[in-house]
């Protein structure tokens, strides 16, 4: 029998918070909580014990650009950053378009064997919006959403008839929103900030354009839809009257969009250069505000590994992304958590319970009879987030050669500890 | 005062002290350059590259020449003949430059940020002559070294810079430097080719041209780039003549003691008109022979500004 008792556990759940708690997993469940002091086993005092994260968006690389990351790379990544499920986009190259490709995802997940991969297929072949893509095979193949991530789907009659007939499968379907005729050439959000520094601006306004015709679309049809990466106020408002009128409306943020502001950009460093653009302080409160009143449903990390020689390049030549899966937590707690912005409970609730359920997997939960996926978070260790912190290929992160309070130490999946912090 | 700053970088991060020092430098090197033999051995022994990225003849040719007036050793590097166009990186065709080395890199680039982005990882002093749209911070000294010999100051001189801001990085200089000195400044441009964030530069905003030149000491006018139609910025030439150029008509109307200035190269007939350029209220050839003494003082003074 597979037996793994945690001692002297805070135990952080989205609705409660519980201290002194001994948790007794068997054979992978949750087989008893309680007040016990005498039973052997891993002793946990002044750690935080969540359950384990779950990402709606990020992106493997794999095939097409493993030396960017790949599936391995990347899982080992996830799981030092307390992720054991992660929904990885299908703009790889070739894209995810078609069920071979998610059969050899799913291959891969099962080599790597200690993590839940969960792949979206593209909507539309070759992520093109042209021909929608074999969703039926895709999702018997082991596909758990759709997306054209990364471009997003164009053509508004493809994106329609693309939603009406994902329709009938119950699937996730999540959209990037870009109007690209205003993104193009642009580099950094459209303001005093872009007029100094001499970037080329991206008037703000091109997200929420895309957006509204998104929402329109899903919400004539009735089906639910959620919005991707969402980064400015105006967003977030047409996100809450939609959602007023229309339960299957759901939305995420990255940490860096409720982290930075434009304002980075001076310094022209090229870790801060992501699409959608960072924006201005008032929309960075404004995300916050969202995250407090349940209008966002999901924090994502939007992991998007480029090598250092890829940004270690003028700004204008260097590839938009960040990646997150190892400082989320991390940064979400010592910038939000700790200045009393956003409430540990909040940071659980969409980081964890509410992406297992918006994808339908076992619920994120730790109480007597759950399966036992479990990150365990040290809230006074300190991380320095350089290379040898750092599990993916590529560091290009915001954060990178930064401290950040508070460390997840170790990451239990299904009653296995997957991940343990051995640095001392 | 005591010349600190390691690389010049933007005219945005210098103080008004140190633009005067920069300037008053300059007029002595000016001086040096009404000599028979221009030549003072300042950079003796000190080799300087200047690296352009992006094509130029009045800065290239300027910066070489004021390097040869100091005596130092200065080579050119140009994108078409270099290993950039094999596809060799900016940070590593740096480096080997450097491991040469260099004492100060020069460099034109059309990436704003790109001579930060160097000055962060050599060793090197570095100039910034012109990057992206950011800044072009030897052209913008010159620039107050011309207006400063003309009317002795800049405060309280009102300005007006005519044509493509959105685009221009003498523009920004330009604006960087005369809020520093209290100078009033007006931009004029096609509403496509103005900057819609303003808010943080005291400037105003005049579409109409003939309002825009009423009462100017000093009318700047900027180079209009024919892609810009192409970019559904301004309708045809025709239509960006009749409203934005410095016509001869226009010129008569403008007042009695000003002058006209152009950071080069003209489009004879398209932002201002032949006659205008030639005419006795123009200064571009002379910025351009200011050009030279003031990148003079910026190598000298970044050198530590000692002579042997």
């Amino acid at each position: 029998m597979n037996r793994l008792v945690l001692k002297n556990c805070t135990i952080v759940n989205h609705d409660r918070i519980m201290k002194d708690k001994t948790i007794v997993i068997e054979n992978g469940i949750i087989k008893s909580i309680n007040d016990s002091k005498k039973e052997e086993g891993i002793d946990l005092k002044g750690k935080y014990v969540l359950p384990s994260f779950v990402d709606l968006h990020s992106h493997l690389r794999e095939p097409g650009e493993e030396f960017k990351e790949d599936i391995f790379s990347g899982c080992h990544a996830a799981l030092s950053g307390g992720y054991t499920s992660i929904g990885i986009m299908p703009n790889t190259k070739p894209p995810l378009d078609n069920p071979q490709s998610i059969t050899y995802i799913k291959k891969r997940e099962q080599e790597f064997g200690k993590i839940e991969i969960l792949p979206f297929g593209a909507l539309t072949k070759n992520l093109e919006s042209v021909e929608i893509t074999e969703m039926y095979d895709m999702l018997k193949a082991g596909a758990r959403g759709f997306s054209d991530d990364g471009v997003g789907t164009t053509n508004s009659r493809v994106f329609l008839n693309a939603l009406r007939y994902a329709s009938r499968f119950n699937t996730f379907i999540t959209t990037h929103c870009e109007e690209k005729n205003l993104s193009e050439g642009g580099q950094i959000n459209e303001s005093d900030v872009s007029i100094k520094s001499g970037l080329n601006g991206i008037p703000y306004i091109e997200e929420d354009i895309i957006v509204y015709r998104n929402l329109r679309i899903a919400t004539y049809l009735k089906t639910n839809l959620h919005i991707a990466h969402i980064s400015t106020k105006d967003t977030l408002s047409l996100i809450k009257n939609f959602k007023k009128k229309f339960k299957g409306i759901t939305c995420e943020v990255t940490p860096h969009h409720l982290i930075f502001d434009e304002t980075v950009h001076y310094d022209y460093n090229t870790n801060f250069k992501v699409k959608p653009s960072l924006k201005s302080k008032r929309d960075v409160e404004s995300l916050i505000n969202g995250i407090n009143d349940g209008t966002i449903d999901a924090i994502v990390t939007d992991h998007a590994p480029h090598q250092t020689y890829e940004k270690e390049v003028e700004f204008i030549e260097a590839p938009f992304g960040i990646i997150g899966f190892e400082t989320a937590f991390s940064s979400l707690f010592t910038y939000l958590v700790l200045k009393n912005k956003v409430d540990l409970k909040t940071i659980v609730k969409l980081l964890s319970y509410n992406p297992a359920k918006m994808l339908n997997l076992s619920e994120k939960y730790i109480e007597t009879g759950y399966e036992a996926n479990l990150t365990i978070f040290d809230p006074e260790k300190e991380i320095i987030v350089n290379r040898d912190f750092i599990k993916s290929k590529s560091t290009n992160t915001p954060f990178y050669n930064k401290k950040l309070r508070g460390s997840v130490e170790m990451t239990i999946f299904k009653g296995n500890i997957v991940f343990r912090r051995n640095d001392g | 005062m005591n010349w600190t700053k390691k690389h010049l970088l933007s005219i945005e991060e210098l103080s008004r002290e140190e633009i005067d020092f920069i300037l008053k430098n300059a007029f002595s090197f000016k001086e040096i350059l009404s000599r028979p033999i221009k030549k003072v051995p300042a950079l003796r022994g000190k080799t300087v590259v200047n690296l352009f990225f992006e094509p130029s003849t009045r800065t290239l040719v300027s910066f070489s020449l004021a390097e040869k007036h100091l005596s130092a050793d200065s080579i050119n590097v140009s994108t078409k003949t270099s290993s950039v166009m094999k596809g060799e990186s900016l940070l590593d065709t740096a480096k080997n430059i450097e491991s040469m080395k260099t004492d100060m890199v020069v460099i034109r680039h059309s990436s704003s940020g790109a001579p930060k982005f160097l000055a962060e990882r050599i060793k090197s002093n570095i100039i910034n002559a012109g990057d992206g749209l950011h800044e072009h911070p030897t052209q913008a000294l010159l620039d107050f070294m011309t207006i400063k010999e003309i009317f002795g100051d800049l405060k309280n001189l009102n300005i007006l810079i005519l044509g493509d801001i959105l685009h221009s990085r003498v523009a920004r200089s330009l604006i960087w430097g005369f809020m520093k000195y209290g100078t009033w400044v007006t931009l004029c441009a096609p509403p496509t080719l103005m900057p819609l964030y303003l808010n943080d530069f005291n400037v105003k905003v005049e579409y109409d041209i003939d309002k825009a030149l009423e009462n100017k000491d000093v009318v700047y006018i900027l180079r209009m780039q024919m892609e810009r139609q192409e970019k559904a910025l301004f309708p045809s030439l025709r239509e960006y003549i009749k409203e934005y150029s410095l016509t001869y008509e226009r010129y008569l109307k403008i007042k009695n003691k000003s002058i006209i200035m152009h950071p080069g190269p003209i489009n004879r007939g398209v932002e201002l008109d032949g006659t205008v350029a030639d005419s006795e209220k123009s200064v571009i050839l002379d910025q351009v022979t200011n050009g030279v003494a003031v990148r003079m003082a910026i190598l000298y003074l970044l050198n530590g500004g000692t002579n042997e």
